[in-house]
């Protein structure tokens, strides 16, 4: 599997560029990070990438094909998507809400039965919150409810998995447990390409980094393209890069100092 | 799990029974009693055994109008189920979303031009899309709350039955006006099977439609971001809803007038015993939908020496519910 977005560009009706020359592409196991100020166009960059939104020039590829080009169908089974866990809290139970997921398996006409329900078990545990499934989304912690969401994004056993700030308003404990998710969805194999405002997060977990702003985006390998002068550069802000050894892990993190003003 | 499976199998019969078992019940009930063994009799093609006027009571009175209230209960709630889902909004039915009116003013429109039938269907179907096409317009931007979509009905509503009054005003007095207004205020007293030939097959298909696409259902009230990820045509499953909705209405409001609230109480009920999902809450208020207009229509009928119009008695049980929902708040985003 080979996913590239080639010199994209994106504007609304009219306006300024949200982004432009975007240029990366993503292989198997890969995990990409968007990094990039609010107003950046991350969310935007994601729609792009799942055909949502048209971009203005350029082109999103999987596989060679362009995605606007490929049938919905044919194109969701093989890309899931994870919107952000405070979008969506319809009332319906953790199981039904998984079973969404298959939706681009099913037929039109066909309703899930005994084997999908068996695939929501297995995917609900390899997540570990197997204790959830007869509970109401609407009834869970916000933690919980992004594990499931990207429950359902995984029961269709996707290749590239597209989460828009999967770790948002969630505490530590929770953002380590999606975080470590990512990390083992990469080992089997999964691309996950994923929008955030942690630039921490970003260096600790992806190979790959996208820093969106105005006039310069910047795309490549994540330890070289995550430095101190890019960070100030697209978030105005003067920070550092420090490092903390933990046994035998090293774990940088990026520490905002103060406003560029 | 083998438990649950039996409950499952256990509460489909019971769905299937239901409406059946409360018809036949319904044949015996009326200002003219009729004993079970007659009415089975009866049904069974044994009618000669029974007296004449038996016989043509549950024949030509009582039989094609629990048909209609079965039809029409049952597609008014599912109707009501595909509003809801499809606004994301609990308090979102035919009569909210100012259809029921749009229906009921292309109705009278046929009506007073003199038309039957058939034609009346048609217009009242074409005014029911458009009003809810109107809804939608004027209800979808900036302040995109629950309430915008159900006061942007109201007002589309209130529109048309303005509309409607102007017809009634047009009408002849002497025998369109009256005509026009009893059947607004919503009987099935008039019920023949020349009327159901005609305006059970839209209410039919329709049903068909949102029973097939019961499980996908679940996706509309979700963000329109998820439901293209879901590979979903977003568009098409929007328009099947709609179109599938809309027709029960306009061929509910062309045989038996605004027969309102159903869509609201009836899904609801179901909800609260049931949870949300679509693939259960669908039959289920199809189900419970066709057994709720039988008995109320049976009390219409039978309660006193004239008739009640039916849309008293269901906004006598709706309107206190419709403000417990409102109060409760919504559950579905």
């Amino acid at each position: 599997m080979r996913f590239e977005v080639k010199n994209a560009s994106f504007s609304y009706k009219n306006d300024r560029k949200i982004f432009e020359d975007v240029n990366f592409s993503v292989d198997s196991g890969d995990i990409v990070a968007i990094l990039g100020p609010n107003g950046a166009g991350k969310t935007t960059l994601l729609k792009c990438i799942l055909g949502i939104l048209k971009l203005e020039s350029g082109e999103a590829l999987l596989d060679g094909k362009d995605v606007r080009r490929m049938q919905e169908r044919e194109l969701f089974k093989r890309v899931s998507y994870v919107p952000q866990a405070k979008n969506t809290t319809a009332a319906y139970t953790v199981r039904d809400t998984v079973l969404i997921g298959l939706a681009a398996e099913l037929s039109v006409f066909k309703s899930p039965g005994e084997a999908e329900e068996e695939r929501v078990r297995k995917v609900l545990k390899e997540l570990n919150i197997e204790h959830l499934i007869d509970k109401k989304c609407n009834k869970i912690s916000g933690g919980e409810l992004q594990m499931v969401l990207i429950a359902r994004a995984l029961i269709s056993e996707p290749e590239v998995l597209i989460l828009d700030e999967p770790e948002s308003n969630l505490d530590f404990r929770n953002q380590l447990i999606v975080l470590d998710t990512l990390t083992k969805l990469s080992k089997r194999g999964i691309a996950c390409i994923f929008n955030t405002h942690y630039p921490s997060h970003a260096l600790q977990r992806a190979n790959k980094a996208i820093i969106l702003s105005e006039g310069h985006t910047v795309c490549g390998d994540c330890e070289s393209t995550i430095t101190a002068e890019a960070i100030e550069k697209a978030f105005n802000v003067k920070a550092t890069i420090n490092e903390y050894s933990d046994g035998g892990n090293t774990i940088k993190t990026v520490v905002p100092i103060s406003v560029i003003r | 799990m083998v438990e649950k499976k039996s409950i499952k199998i256990l509460r489909t019969v019971l769905l299937i029974i239901l409406p059946i078992a409360t018809a036949i019940i319904a044949l015996m009930i009326g200002r003219i009693a009729i004993s079970p063994k007659d009415v089975f009799l009866i049904l069974t093609g044994q009618g000669d055994m029974v007296e004449t006027v038996s016989r043509m009571t549950v024949i030509s009175f009582r039989l094609p109008r629990i048909i209609l209230a079965l039809f029409v209960g049952a597609g008014l709630s599912v109707a009501g189920c595909a509003f809801q889902g499809l606004f994301a909004n609990p308090l979102a039915t035919p009569d909210t979303l100012g259809v029921a009116s749009g229906a009921s003013f292309g109705a009278a429109v046929a009506i007073l031009l003199g038309f039957n039938a058939i034609p009346v269907q048609i217009s009242s179907f074409i005014f029911g899309i458009l009003a809810v096409v109107l809804t939608v317009l004027c209800g979808r931007g900036k302040g995109k709350g629950m309430t915008m979509i159900i006061l942007s009905g109201i007002m589309i509503g209130s529109l048309f039955s303005a509309l409607i009054s102007f017809v009634k005003y047009v009408a002849d007095a002497e025998s369109q006006l009256p005509a026009i207004t009893y059947w607004l205020m919503g009987s099935l007293a008039s019920t023949d099977y020349k009327s159901l030939i005609v305006g059970v097959p839209p209410i039919l298909i329709g049903i068909l439609i949102l029973f097939i696409l019961r499980w996908r259902m679940n996706l509309l009230p979700l963000t329109e971001d998820e439901i293209k990820s879901s590979g979903t045509n977003v568009l098409a499953l929007r328009a099947a809803t709609v179109l599938a909705a809309t027709a029960i209405t306009a061929a509910s409001v062309s045989m038996c007038g605004q027969v309102g609230w159903i869509g609201l109480l009836v899904p609801h009920m179901v909800r609260m015993r049931l949870g949300s999902n679509f693939k259960t809450v669908v039959p289920a208020s199809i189900s419970i939908g066709a057994v709720f207009l039988i008995i109320v229509d049976t009390v219409a009928r039978s309660l006193t020496a004239s008739e009640i119009p039916i849309s008293i008695l269901t906004a006598i049980i709706g309107a206190p519910f419709f403000i417990y929902l409102m109060r409760r708040g919504g559950s579905f985003r």
